[in-house]
């Protein structure tokens, strides 16, 4: 039995509204859900694994609530929810998106429904998985493909109205929403202050922006099997510049330890180039991406200080938020260290 | 060392060696995360203890008062690799003795890398 009593927004004991509104939405005679069990909560919003009957025919699906507190620069489920359409449209691979809703009436918050998707995501077993490991780069290689496929989606795209377009260097909007957040952050941090300096004076211009994931990373995809089930995590979906994606992912703190294996701790960044090459019209300009790293080491520190400010004025008594925003120096150490190796 | 520190040190080290000997081996597997970053707390509270603060060291020798007006500095291009030849090195110096505290398996790793 949980010990969990945080209030939930979907009652295993009322389902008819979700239901008679799912028939609606899905053009179905009778949606009947058979079960519903919560997956996690709190201030991420709710994760609840639903099976469902749609005119008889078993379905399984990931319902998710938005999150009570979510960053500032993160959408809300149902602005994930077109993102990861998009996506889905062009081909990426990614949980089915089956419904979304911003109607409170429902099930208490808004939710976006999307099918199920088999394996695991957590990075700490996926760089020590052995079918991963001994597949000679084949998941690095789906990885560089699907994000391809994601950046196929150009402006303004369908449903998407609501992001805006960068108007300028895509490097430069990230430097000005991270000199923001750290507004936010009591401690100040020259280090960091310099590296923004830096990425500011080097920003790269960006010809034609692309629908970037915004947080592809190891931790963030589903595995089965070896295999690539499904990118997750759509909230920080943007036009910006397809390098950030590939920056991101290949950033020494999103390698789960795994140093050697650069592509996100699973593989060589040769497979993700080759993969992503492979499918997308544009090749990636491979000269750009230590550039994007030393951006993935200062966002993460910035996210790390935010994590931790909730802990030193936000009153949330909790070791795991002290302890994030301590990670800011490792990352401002890593994007020092970037920067010296491109010639300061 | 004052005499206050002294005696934190002292609590902070037979706690950490309590906890280390007597709970952790027997924590439920998925306390065990939480029962690591205790001890990691313990331990940079250990260290804060016994280094000196870097951020004094860099101060000093990028001659600047507090770390909020150097931050502003670096900011608004008053300080920089121009007016400050060895800028990154100092930075470098602070973050690697910040580190020295809050994770010294960090740098650890990364020399050996």
């Amino acid at each position: 039995m949980s010990h969990d009593t945080r209030p939930r927004t979907l009652d295993p004991n009322n389902l008819n509204p979700l239901q008679e509104w799912l028939a609606r939405e899905l053009g179905a005679t009778s949606v009947h859900i058979t079960d519903a069990k919560v997956l996690g909560g709190g201030a991420i919003g709710e994760n609840w694994l639903i099976e469902a009957g749609v005119d008889g025919e078993k379905r399984n699906w990931v319902l998710r609530t938005d999150a009570a507190s979510r960053m500032a620069m993160s959408h809300d489920r149902a602005n994930e929810y077109y993102c990861l359409k998009a996506a889905h449209e062009a081909g990426a691979k990614v949980p089915e998106p089956i419904a979304v809703s911003r109607d409170t009436s429902i099930i208490g918050a808004p939710f976006m429904i999307v099918g199920q998707v088999a394996g695991y995501a957590q990075g700490r077993n996926m760089v020590r998985d052995e079918k991963v490991m001994n597949d000679g780069g084949a998941l690095a290689g789906e990885l560089g493909r699907t994000l391809a496929r994601i950046h196929s989606v150009h402006p303004p795209g369908k449903d998407l109205g609501f992001l805006e377009l960068p108007g300028k260097s895509p490097a430069l909007v990230q430097v000005e929403q991270m000199r923001a957040n750290l507004d936010l952050v009591s401690e100040p941090r020259p280090a960091l202050e310099y590296v923004l300096c830096w990425l500011e004076r080097n920003a790269p211009d960006c010809a034609q922006p692309v629908l970037c994931h915004g947080d592809y990373r190891t931790g963030n995809y589903m595995v089965d099997g070896g295999t690539l089930t499904g990118i997750l995590d759509w909230e920080f979906c943007h036009w910006g510049d397809p390098h950030l994606d590939i920056g991101w992912f290949c950033a020494r703190c999103w390698r789960f330890g795994a140093d050697d294996r650069e592509a996100g701790g699973i593989g060589p960044r040769e497979a993700l180039y080759r993969g992503y090459n492979a499918e997308s019209q544009t090749p990636l300009d491979e000269g750009m991406v230590p550039y994007w790293e030393v951006l993935a080491a200062a966002r993460w520190a910035v996210v790390a200080l935010l994590q931790g400010e909730r802990f030193i004025t936000g009153g949330e008594p909790s070791i795991e938020l002290l302890l994030t925003g301590m990670m800011a120096p490792e990352m401002e150490h890593e994007a020092l260290q970037g920067i010296a190796a491109l010639g300061g | 060392m004052d005499g206050p520190a002294q005696k934190a040190r002292v609590f902070l080290d037979i706690a950490r060696r309590t906890y280390s000997d007597e709970i952790a081996p027997g924590l439920a597997k998925e306390k065990r995360y939480v029962g690591a970053m205790v001890a990691s707390a313990l331990g940079v509270a250990r260290r804060r203890l016994e280094h000196a603060d870097p951020a004094a060291r860099l101060l000093e020798n990028l001659g600047a008062s507090d770390m909020k007006g150097l931050a502003k500095s670096i900011r608004s291009g008053n300080v920089s690799d121009e007016t400050h030849e060895r800028l990154a090195d100092e930075l470098m110096t602070y973050i690697e003795a910040e580190l020295a505290i809050t994770k010294p398996k960090f740098l650890e790793r990364r020399k050996k890398s």
